[in-house]
């Protein structure tokens, strides 16, 4: 594994970890690659979903000093998108950074 | 019975209402949202969301300032000025916020903030007309207004943007979610009217437990000498210790009670405290010590039953994981926070805990150590007499019945509100509640001063008395625990009956209201009422009799 792929995993683990927070104990979001996120009956919301974006736009700035704007109407709306789940947000991410 | 928090905002709360909901900290809370941007509908109207607030309900109402005054919005959206008199419009909404009363306990605000992308005329802001000046003459007022208001409470919101480690605000999220905050600053207000509220019910913690080795000072005071020990000079580690003993030394005036339990030689470890010229904190500042190479969490323990506190009471400091991990094991109740391995984060570790936030400040709290010193001599001489007959009569114990007054008020209603053990019906009430419920016709609010050779305890008993359609009964019957067992519970008993048969009540009804805590009370009322339960009638054709020993006067 890259340092960059640990880093981007622990970066998306962060982010549903402090997301955690606020959601109920039968509503916890998994930190597993197959793990669903924002897709048809997926555990996000859109204010879930933006609270993710934040999160993990603060994390990528502090952990690489730039800002990334995953905030993108194309980008949620796209077929396959990053936020479908665990997986794909974390493979999106290193993609992108 | 778990309280309700009342979510009120003109934004998006719903971050702050899990927060809130999932915080596993006392109190537990029960969190209703109403919908966001109906501030003044809903706190002047019986809005549907009233029906989900049931009583003993707190209300956090955070808005930005544009909502509390439409001439401030008017200047920053259009750069209007202001006109004389536009701060009336923060004293209308404040009104309409405290004519709540009736239906809340309390409300807290937070200090209103805007976003830095409100910057109009920059150093200028500041100046007459500008918008950081109108905002501080905003905040002001409110200030201003929580002061005299005992339902009304403010939360230091620039404190809480101030202290956040990434960013406080993201424009994506207030245009993408109505979020005017990031994720750190929301958890900050939870946090904080979380510590608000456990001030606000008393909840407060009352002593914290510290280690000495690599905790109170840097270094193994048993290896190094107490010469050499890592302590205030010109090291940063050394300033660090000396920084964090300050920072317990403010607890201590506050009326925190200071212990330490560590595994030392007792004499060792105090001639340390007595002789390092860099120690802040003395032998005084501490109502007790456990020193011996025994079992920690017995240390605390033991301290815990000496000083006649909960555990649910104290905090233990600990740089050693292990000890931290024995006492939390052994004492669930305890507090044992997390500790920085980093001595320089001591101090701020400690305020970080937000546990002893307290609402008022009484002349008791300040000297609070000292009344322990004197329970410490106190038993000392228990243990030279003979029976417990003539050690009571060598205390020269003294109790002064007064009517509650303006001086005594804060007091009063601070061990209202703090008492738990001796209490018959924990009624909890703000200090203006109290004031005018002792007003009331057919009530009166009695506050006992206790005394003995060994010192001035303060004023640490109050007694409630109501008529009722018998007759009367004790709304309140309140002791503080550190003069337990000395016949000065006996003595508000003889006061209640005394004025029961003044008043021409033919009976006084005692009736305990049973809490988790309040056994001692129960316990102590069924054995002078001679049942097993703490509930009965007396005839005030009889007073209740005042111990032998017990000097009352007024």
């Amino acid at each position: 594994m890259s340092v960059d792929r640990a880093v981007i995993e622990s970066i998306v683990a962060a982010a549903i970890a402090e997301l955690n927070l606020q959601r109920s104990a039968d509503d916890q979001l998994a930190d597993a690659a197959e793990a669903p996120l924002f897709c048809p009956g997926g555990p996000l919301d859109s204010l879930g979903l933006v609270l993710l974006i934040s999160e993990l736009e603060n994390g990528v700035e502090n952990a690489y000093g730039r800002r990334i704007n995953l905030a993108d109407d194309a980008l949620l709306a796209a077929e396959g998108a990053p936020f479908a789940s665990v997986g794909t947000l974390r493979d999106y991410l290193a993609e992108i950074v | 019975m778990m309280s309700t928090l009342l979510l009120i905002s003109d934004f998006n709360v719903a971050p702050l209402a899990g927060y809130v909901r999932n915080d596993a900290q006392e109190p537990l809370l029960r969190v209703v949202q109403a919908p966001y941007g109906l501030v003044e509908p809903i706190l002047l109207s019986d809005h549907a969301v009233w029906a989900e607030v049931g009583a003993d309900a707190w209300a956090l109402v955070w808005t930005r300032p544009e909502v509390v005054s439409p001439a401030f919005l008017h200047l920053v959206e259009d750069g209007v000025p202001l006109e004389q008199g536009w701060l009336d419009e923060v004293d209308q909404w404040i009104d309409g916020l405290i004519g709540n009363g009736a239906r809340l306990r309390g409300a807290l605000v937070p200090l209103w903030t805007l976003p830095p992308a409100v910057r109009r005329r920059g150093v200028g802001d500041l100046k007459a007309g500008g918008v950081q000046w109108a905002l501080q003459l905003m905040n002001a007022r409110l200030v201003q207004r929580a002061e005299t208001s005992a339902f009304l409470h403010v939360l230091d919101t620039p404190s809480i943007l101030a202290s956040c480690p990434t960013r406080a605000r993201d424009p994506k999220l207030w245009l993408m979610g109505k979020l005017p905050f990031a994720n750190p600053i929301f958890r900050g207000v939870a946090d904080e009217a979380k510590a608000a509220l456990r001030a606000l019910m008393g909840r407060a913690k009352k002593l914290v437990v510290v280690d000495l080795d690599d905790t109170l000072w840097g270094g193994s005071v048993g290896e190094v000498g107490w010469e050499a020990l890592s302590l205030g000079g010109h090291d940063h580690v050394g300033e660090a210790h000396a920084d964090f003993q300050r920072a317990l030394k403010q607890l201590g005036r506050r009326g925190i009670l200071l212990a330490i339990a560590s595994r030392n030689e007792e004499a060792v470890a105090l001639e340390a405290i007595d002789r390092h010229p860099e120690m802040v904190l003395r032998r005084g500042d501490f109502a007790a010590w456990r020193i011996h190479w025994g079992d920690k969490a017995a240390s605390v323990s033991s301290i815990v039953e000496e000083l006649n506190i909960g555990l649910q009471d104290v905090v233990f400091i600990d740089d050693h994981p292990a000890e931290r991990a024995r006492v939390r094991e052994a004492l669930p109740g305890v507090c044992v926070p997390e500790w920085p391995a980093d001595p320089a984060l001591y101090a701020d570790a400690l305020a970080g805990l937000r546990a002893f936030d307290v609402v008022q400040i009484s002349q008791e709290d300040g000297e609070r150590t000292r009344l322990y010193a004197d329970e410490r001599r106190r038993r000392a001489a228990r243990q030279t007499e003979d029976s417990l007959v003539s050690w009571l009569n060598s205390l020269e114990l003294v109790v002064r019945a007064q009517p509650l007054c303006d001086e005594s008020l804060q007091r009063a209603a601070q061990l209202l509100n703090k008492t738990n053990q001796m209490n018959l019906r924990t009624r909890r009430m703000s200090a203006e509640d109290l004031l005018a419920w002792a007003g009331t016709p057919g009530c009166e609010c009695w506050t006992f001063r206790v005394s003995d050779r060994f010192g001035d305890a303060g004023l640490c008993g109050l007694l409630g008395l109501q008529a009722d359609g018998e007759g009367g009964q004790i709304s309140d019957y309140v002791l503080s625990c550190r003069v337990m067992g000395r016949g000065v519970e006996e003595a508000l008993l003889h006061v209640a009956t005394l004025r029961a048969r003044d008043l021409g009540w033919p009976a006084l009804r005692v009736e305990a209201l049973s809490t988790e805590k309040n056994k001692p009370c129960r316990d102590f009322f069924s054995r002078v009422g001679g049942a097993d339960v703490a509930s009965f009638l007396w005839n005030t054709s009889q007073l209740f009799p005042l111990p032998a020993h017990v000097e009352l006067c007024a």
